[in-house]
């Protein structure tokens, strides 16, 4: 312990190896193992020269404190070797981890295991930059770790078109939503109301001259009114931004139970609105989940919980069908658009599954 | 509602034997022209469940064969066979992967009712089968001459 805590040799990280490839043969004489030994420093020396070339580096005592950074780590952080060395990571702390990360980080490294994770980090202009970092624990005698070896690799790029790409999917779906609904009053107030007058007529033509002609095209017109107001349901149901996402659910639920013969057990406490982008997520969660259901579960029956806990609507979507491993699951695009749903307005989902366990979907919207 | 009779229920019984069908169905429309389809017969079921299920013409394998009025068929190596099997409650209900659905007229005019035959495995039907099956869809149409009230 006493070795870590001491103030750091500068040639702390395998700096000494070409030193001692030059000096070698002064202090040993000529031999199998001399050559050995060579080999061996001059593959260390490569391997270090690898690495400084490819990765950020960085070196710290069981606490923290940083002994050794390499070239890579000075340059993306703006900060002299002389201003790291002896500081803590707090000096390039951006605040944006939660401390439950960084507590985790921290058990995982003491209790001896490796840490693999995406951070981001502030350099000495303020700017940010992401790093995946990989960082080593190396134990002494007791099994008390007392250095800590971090590579990192510049990730920034990739963390920014991920955020473009999930703002880009949230503003997809939410103009999906814009068109659905523009479509759904189109044929729900446009043709279905034009067809609607054309019954007025044709009631009062029966009115005055009963004619079996005019009745069957009376009941035509009729069937086609209940198409157009189906397909405008199926695209948005009205009901959901006049009353709210449970009604909403409630009629898909009948729907879906008539469609697919499966029964849905409903519970649900929520008796407010909420804001209609997270009513529509909610629905829309739901209805694929349901959907997913009828598919894959091969079961008689499915629940849908939705239960407001005050801060967060806590939404459960399951069935004791067939479930799937991990590794079964196929294309997936609707549990991705599903999750994505969720994170678009700020609340999360997960799904558990297991073969013969059936499958079970949390969401978690915060109110 | 249709009234199924004995000759109807031994009909789909019989023929689900002879082409070594898992399964035979018949699904009625609940009044004349448009409307739902349900289902009001199934011979080797495994669930009550096809007696929830209602649908529309025009969707799956079944509602598509009578909006076409011709015979449809699905099975894992025809195009397109995935959305019509999915869009087919029926054949989720009962886990079928392969099926052929026929319609029939009981009036003459458009077809309102369809026969459908499917397997829980991968299969094709043949020829023979197919004609056999078209027999006993005809056959069917004649046996649901009242036009149901709903």
């Amino acid at each position: 312990m006493n070795e870590s805590s001491n103030p750091l040799p500068q040639h702390a990280f395998g700096e000494s190896a070409d030193k001692l490839l030059n000096d070698l043969e002064a202090y040993i004489p000529e031999s199998p193992f001399l050559h050995e030994l060579r080999n061996s420093l001059h593959q260390l020396s490569n391997l270090k020269l690898a690495l400084d070339t490819s990765s950020i580096v960085a070196l710290t005592d069981h606490r923290g404190i940083i002994q050794y950074v390499n070239d890579k780590f000075c340059e993306i952080s703006q900060y002299s070797r002389e201003e790291l060395i002896g500081r803590d990571h707090r000096l390039i702390n951006s605040g944006y981890h939660t401390s439950a990360f960084m507590k985790n980080l921290w058990t995982t490294i003491r209790s001896g295991q490796v840490w693999q994770g995406e951070i981001r980090n502030r350099a000495k202009d303020n700017s940010y930059y992401w790093v995946n970092t990989t960082i080593v624990p190396f134990m002494d005698e007791e099994g008390k770790p007392y250095q800590h070896l971090a590579i990192r690799n510049e990730v920034t790029k990739l963390k920014k078109v991920e955020a473009e790409l999930q703002t880009m999917m949230t503003q997809v779906m939410q103009i999906q939503e814009e068109e659905r609904k523009r479509f759904s009053r189109e044929l729900h107030d446009g043709i279905g109301q034009s067809l609607f007058s054309l019954i007025i007529q044709l009631d009062s033509q029966l009115a005055e001259q009963p004619s079996p002609v005019l009745e069957n095209l009376r009941s035509q017109v009729t069937d086609i009114i209940k198409d157009v107001r189906g397909l405008a349901w199926e695209l948005r149901p009205s009901v959901l931004d006049d009353l709210g996402v449970v009604p909403a659910i409630r009629t898909y639920i009948e729907n879906f139970c008539s469609h697919y013969g499966i029964e849905v057990h409903f519970q649900c406490n929520l008796r407010k609105r909420l804001d209609i982008r997270k009513e529509i997520a909610i629905y829309r969660i739901v209805q694929e989940a349901l959907t997913n259901v009828a598919k894959y579960a091969d079961v008689a029956e499915a629940h849908v919980d939705v239960e407001d806990q005050g801060e967060i609507i806590q939404v459960s979507i399951w069935d004791e069908g067939i479930g799937f491993s991990e590794e079964s699951q196929g294309e997936g695009v609707g549990l991705f658009s599903m999750e994505e749903r969720a994170r678009g307005v700020g609340g999360y989902m997960s799904m558990t599954s297991a073969p013969e366990q059936g499958t079970s979907i949390q969401l978690t919207i915060p109110v | 509602m249709l009234q199924i009779t004995d000759e109807m229920r031994k009909e789909l019984n019989q023929l689900r034997d002879r082409i070594y069908g898992d399964l035979t169905a018949l699904a009625f429309m609940s009044k004349s022209g448009g409307g739902k389809l349900h289902w009001y017969y199934v011979s080797g079921s495994r669930s009550n469940r096809y007696r929830l299920i209602s649908f529309k013409v025009g969707h799956g394998i079944a509602g598509l064969a009578v909006r076409l009025g011709r015979t449809v068929t699905v099975n894992a190596l025809l195009p397109g066979s995935i959305r019509l099997r999915q869009e087919c409650a029926l054949m989720l209900a009962e886990q079928l992967h392969s099926a052929i659905a026929i319609p029939f007229s009981s009036t003459g005019n458009l077809p309102n009712g369809v026969l459908l035959l499917g397997n829980r495995d991968v299969r094709t039907f043949t020829d023979s089968e197919v004609a056999e099956a078209t027999r006993v869809a005809q056959r069917l149409g004649e046996l649901c001459t009242h036009p149901p009230t709903s």
